[in-house]
């Protein structure tokens, strides 16, 4: 039985989604590759988190063209897809910037990592500062109201009263974020950051075993995420049980 | 499609090389803090072609392509390896250079040339009008294998002609020559091509086998020793025996359009003296051999 | 005009609301002295809440002005915050901050605005909450309390700075019955002190024996104003004598 399962493996082509047989040898490149990955997505949205803050700001504000710069900003890069942003940001204002090829970790080019990461989180900002303001507009206008009848000034209750009751709205959103965007660093791989789907792609390409790689690395993707979000899932339920006022 | 492809990439590169020009007007400071520096080392070099002999060489490769290049794990640590590899390594010593080796999609090498993120671009990349009017390129450093078309192995007899893939999906590398065998119109590079074909272009190797194995398409069309390479690893496909695809692949070594840098002659020079003695075949056997060695 | 024990001055003030196509307040003049307590009443809909949040502008009037101090502080010029320090408001829904103990929900405002030190800040607070009998509420957190005792606390809150006068929207309407007495209880007392009260509400009775003057509304408009005496024993207007046969 057990021979038999061996010798059914042992004889898979090289193009099977069971054919694992770069394993273990090219075990190092998912290691690091999901590393990467995590650092990627990681680093993004703790990036994009400041500047969301301040399209969100920005966006409920009273004046009609600072709201109209977020609001573009924000349609901008909702609306065009991440390939050509990262494409634009890598090639166009990190051509005019650039950045030593310093390795940090053994592996990790600051040359084409810092690119990646800020095209990202230039992404993620916009989607964050959504999450940012539809977490402030849920907290309820009575807050804010009578946190300026009491005399504070808009800034001050905002950062006082109103933002750290949207915090808990935020949290479960950005840390959904996170997990999204360990998907979507996956695009980085087209200008060489070594990923996961990088470490796929040439795992597939040494070891002319063409499939498989790509299906660990499906199976990494889902091991990360889903966990991950059933996590955040039972931390927003347990936030919302406490939400009263 | 791949003139449009490369168009998108020439005008991407003068918008680009207009931010370098005024990054560079700058002044060549010491670069403490990368948000203000100019362009460094490659970049920096090329802005004086007067200077001595460089004593950096960054070198722009697509590593995904046995056994030109290909990543190896050595001991457990990543190295890209392959002939295109060990020739890059010959010019850099005979210029008394160090090298450094940038990894990058085969379709955005020369444009990364073009803003001066590497030196040269040796990618088992061939000589085409377009390349030619976006890059310069040496003498051929090999003659590799004319073109071949690789197809499942059941479907072997269906082929005997090229004018049986009428009709067909056949799968090529984006932006090579490959693909204008596949998609004609280019009687220059490519004089014998496919007519009525179905182009299937892709950017990586390894996904247009997959499309082979799961019938997307029907064959695909590759440089002779990469098809020779998956033929022999995959037992389920084949090499059509007795189709002619052209002239034998002459890639050469690119530098940036009008060799800023003046690094052709030296180039030229060590290609002739590898040629003579033999060594550009010795790199393809080890390149050959390690390749081989990439399961074990 | 201008005499010095006019506290608040609201002058031909007209609020609209979606670019002009509802019209909250209508042509609304009133003045509030010093020490006075001043009730708002009317049907639902008529403009009271409207007006009494015109008066700290938590509602900018559309047209028309109101004077604080003889301050035109529906003048954009006019830094509303610190005006807003000396108005007290408390609202129908508590609006504690859910995130802060009692005693932070004071002190919040006297502190963060540099009026005084955090222990200072906190000594008043236990002297208010000892005056609402809720001394050992100060370290809890609003969820744990009940409506009576937040609404309380919101009054502390707003009392925690020192107002001249303490505007009340409804104060009493989001509870439940058993709770209203507590929180007249230390409304009254505050008027007996010589607070300066102006005070929406469905309590006649509240209206009758603590207030010195009774404002009735009607769809936008100031519609009567005397004294509780008069207005309850003799309306004179009829939507007034309407209102008075449905609540009384």
């Amino acid at each position: 039985m057990f021979d038999a399962i061996a010798a059914w493996y042992e004889g898979l082509s090289p193009a099977s989604f069971f054919n694992f047989h770069f394993l273990p040898k090219y075990a190092v490149y998912f290691i690091q590759g999901v590393e990467y990955t995590l650092l990627l997505a990681v680093v993004s949205v703790l990036l994009a988190v400041l500047p969301a803050l301040l399209l969100a700001l920005m966006r409920m504000s009273k004046n009609r063209p600072i709201r109209w710069v977020s609001g573009a900003y924000v349609s901008v890069i909702r609306s065009t897809p991440l390939l050509v942003q990262l494409s634009i940001i890598f090639f166009g204002v990190f051509n005019a910037i650039r950045i030593p090829a310093i390795k940090v970790f053994g592996f990790v080019d600051l040359s084409y990592f810092i690119p990646g990461v800020v095209a990202l989180a230039m992404n993620s900002s916009a989607y964050v500062a959504e999450i940012f303001r539809a977490g402030i507009l849920a907290v309820d206008g009575g807050q804010m109201e009578a946190a300026r009848s009491l005399g504070l000034p808009k800034g001050k209750a905002m950062q006082l009263v109103v933002l750290p009751q949207a915090i808990k709205n935020i949290l479960p959103a950005l840390a959904n974020e996170v997990v999204t965007m360990v998907k979507e660093s996956s695009i980085c791989m087209v200008l060489g950051m070594q990923d996961l789907m990088w470490g796929a792609k040439t795992a597939a390409a040494s070891s002319f075993v063409t499939l498989g790689p790509y299906v660990l690395a499906a199976l990494i993707y889902f091991a990360i995420n889903f966990p991950a979000g059933k996590a955040i899932e039972v931390i927003e339920r347990r936030m919302r049980r406490g939400d009263q006022r | 499609m791949k003139n449009w492809k490369k168009l998108m990439g020439l005008a991407l590169s003068a918008a680009l090389s207009l931010s370098l020009l005024t990054a560079c007007g700058g002044g060549a400071a010491e670069s403490a803090a990368p948000s203000e520096a100019p362009a460094e080392s490659a970049a920096a070099e090329s802005a004086a072609p007067e200077s001595a002999a460089p004593t950096k060489l960054v070198f722009g490769t697509s590593a995904d392509y046995p056994p030109y290049e290909f990543h190896i794990l050595d001991n457990g640590e990543d190295k890209i390896v392959g002939m295109d590899v060990a020739l890059a390594q010959a010019i850099a010593e005979d210029m008394g250079a160090e090298l450094e080796i940038v990894d990058m999609n085969f379709d955005n090498l020369l444009t990364l040339m073009a803003q001066g993120k590497c030196d040269f671009v040796i990618a088992d990349m061939e000589s085409t009008p377009d390349r030619e009017a976006a890059a310069d390129g040496s003498d051929p450093y090999y003659e590799d294998l004319a073109p071949m078309v690789v197809v499942k192995k059941a479907n072997l007899d269906q082929y005997k002609t090229i004018d049986d893939f009428t009709g067909k999906n056949v799968g090529a590398q984006t932006g090579t020559n490959k693909a204008l065998i596949v998609t004609g119109g280019d009687e220059e590079t490519a004089p014998i091509h496919m007519t009525g074909a179905n182009p299937i272009l892709l950017t990586n190797v390894g996904d247009l086998i997959n499309q082979l194995v799961y019938d997307k398409c029907d064959a695909v069309v590759l440089d002779g020793a990469v098809a020779v390479k998956y033929a022999e690893s995959n037992p389920e496909l084949a090499v059509v025996e007795g189709v002619e695809l052209g002239k034998v692949g002459l890639p050469c070594v690119w530098v940036a359009d009008g060799d800023p840098q003046g690094l052709l002659p030296a180039i030229n020079e060590t290609i002739a003296k590898l040629k003579a003695d033999g060594s550009i075949k010795t790199f393809m056997e080890e390149a050959d051999a390690l390749s081989s060695g990439a399961m074990s | 005009m201008e005499t010095s024990d006019k506290l608040i001055r609201v002058s031909h003030v007209t609020k609209e609301f979606s670019n002009g196509a509802v019209r909250a307040l209508n042509d609304c003049s009133l003045t509030v002295s010093k020490g006075e307590v001043v009730t708002i009443i009317g049907p639902s809909g008529s403009g009271k809440s409207t007006l009494l949040r015109c008066l700290n502008l938590l509602e900018v009037p559309t047209s028309g002005t109101v004077t604080f101090h003889g301050v035109d502080i529906t003048d954009p010029k006019t830094d509303i915050d610190l005006h807003r320090r000396k108005m007290g408001m408390v609202f129908q829904h508590f609006n504690l901050f859910p995130h802060m103990t009692v005693l932070k929900n004071i002190t919040l405002a006297p502190v963060q605005l540099g009026l005084c030190t955090e222990a200072q800040a906190q000594e008043k607070a236990r002297v208010l909450l000892e005056r609402v009998g809720l001394p050992d509420k100060a370290d809890e957190y609003p969820i744990r309390l009940s409506g009576g005792q937040k609404q309380r606390i919101a009054i502390v809150r707003a009392l925690a700075m020192e107002p001249e006068v303490m505007l009340f929207d409804e104060p009493t309407s989001a509870l439940d019955p058993e709770m209203v007495g507590e929180v007249l209880e230390v409304m009254k007392t505050l008027a007996k002190e010589g607070m300066t009260m102006v005070v929406v509400t469905h309590e006649m009775g509240f209206a009758r024996e603590v207030g010195d003057r009774v404002i009735f509304m009607a769809d936008g408009t100031i519609l009567e104003e005397n004294t509780p005496e008069e207005f309850f024993a003799h309306p004179r207007e009829q939507r007034t004598q309407e209102f008075l046969s449905k609540v009384l």
